[in-house]
């Protein structure tokens, strides 16, 4: 058989068939690394959200305790908002498809693996202390934290639902991950290693 | 102004759409799937058009475009039953007669890797082996190397078929 010619048939009689309709272009993506931009916008938006309660909190809390609590969480969120915004940035800018493709494919690997580790490594520290503040906000509405506090069993709680809030937020976010990211990557860095070690 | 850019980008489009079509069509064999990766292959060029600087074809930039696009999808959206090729084959060119070349090649095109399907493609397209690098990011050699084993592993494909 000639390849040459089959090809072309093959091209004029499936490949390259085109519709009658003329082309519409519609500025919408389903891309998994587009969806991750949105993931991430979609974040910033909540911080932002969470952050001006925060603030409001900080005011309107009578207790110091409660108002310091709620101070460390306004610091975290906005620290967690710089670091998000700063990897949003990164993977818009790494974010094209008209590098050759290995290259294409490194970055969306590289920015796919760095935006799940920061949402990872997010989870780890805002849950607990989320946690953590709301507990204290709740036992502010009846009874003085401070007092409250030193009581060992009051306390015993508190380090217990750390100590079960942040593996579980942590896993949780990895498991989250796996079911979203996790064949797209292993198929993504597989096509990677084939076009980088092929000749062995 | 914009909307210049967006006519420009459109015409070209328009005349070079078969591209899009064949690329996908090595990959993908369902309606929707055709449907939803060509607007995604054309969001994605329209958002990298910005940056072609017209030192390569245009046919070459949206061919390496819609390639990259094709292969970092979801796979789950982009993959078929190999059985179904014939018959997508059989109703999009009716009146082709059944078994021949063509349709051999293609359903022995669609039996390679991803990555080997992307290459014999470009072959057959007139790339030579270094444009091919440059499209893929594989040296010139392992191009050579791959499409050597391509062309053994097509030609025992269409003896046995």
């Amino acid at each position: 058989m000639d390849l040459q010619q089959a090809w072309n048939k093959l091209n004029v009689e499936k490949l390259g068939r085109v519709p009658d309709q003329s082309v519409r272009l519609e500025k919408r993506s389903h891309h998994p690394v587009q969806r991750l931009i949105l993931g991430f916008k979609v974040s910033l938006g909540f911080i932002i959200f969470f952050e001006l309660i925060f603030v409001y909190l900080v005011y309107s809390m009578p207790q110091l305790v409660v108002k310091l609590g709620m101070l460390v969480m306004v610091i975290t969120y906005a620290a967690g908002f710089f670091w998000n915004y700063r990897t949003l940035v990164q993977i818009q800018t790494l974010f094209r498809f008209d590098e050759n493709i290995l290259k294409s494919m490194k970055n969306i690997s590289t920015i796919t693996k760095a935006s799940l580790a920061t949402q990872r490594k997010s989870a780890l520290v805002i849950y607990p202390l989320a946690g953590c503040a709301g507990f204290m906000l709740g036992l502010s509405l009846e009874t003085d934290v401070v007092e409250t506090l030193r009581e060992p069993i009051i306390f015993i709680i508190m380090l217990i639902l750390i100590a079960l809030l942040t593996p579980t937020a942590y896993y949780l976010a990895r498991w989250m991950e796996n079911l979203s990211f996790g064949k797209y990557m292993r198929q993504l860095d597989q096509t990677i290693h084939e076009l980088e070690f092929s000749e062995h | 102004m914009a909307d210049l850019r967006q006519d420009d980008f459109t015409a070209l489009v328009d005349q070079n759409r078969g591209i899009i079509y064949k690329v996908i069509r090595l990959y993908v064999n369902h309606d929707e799937d055709e449907k939803d990766l060509f607007q995604e292959i054309l969001f994605q060029a329209w958002k990298s058009y910005p940056r072609f600087d017209g030192r390569s074809k245009f046919s070459t930039w949206l061919y390496r475009v819609s390639l990259n696009v094709v292969l970092t999808f979801r796979r789950r959206e982009v993959k078929v039953k190999p059985h179904d090729d014939l018959e997508s084959f059989q109703a999009i060119a009716p009146d082709s007669h059944p078994r021949d070349d063509a349709e051999a090649l293609y359903a022995a095109i669609r039996q390679l890797h991803e990555i080997d399907r992307m290459i014999i493609s470009l072959h057959l397209d007139g790339y030579d082996n270094e444009e091919i690098g440059e499209i893929s990011g594989m040296s010139k050699n392992n191009v050579a190397v791959r499409l050597h084993r391509i062309r053994e592993s097509l030609s025992k494909k269409l003896k046995n078929d």
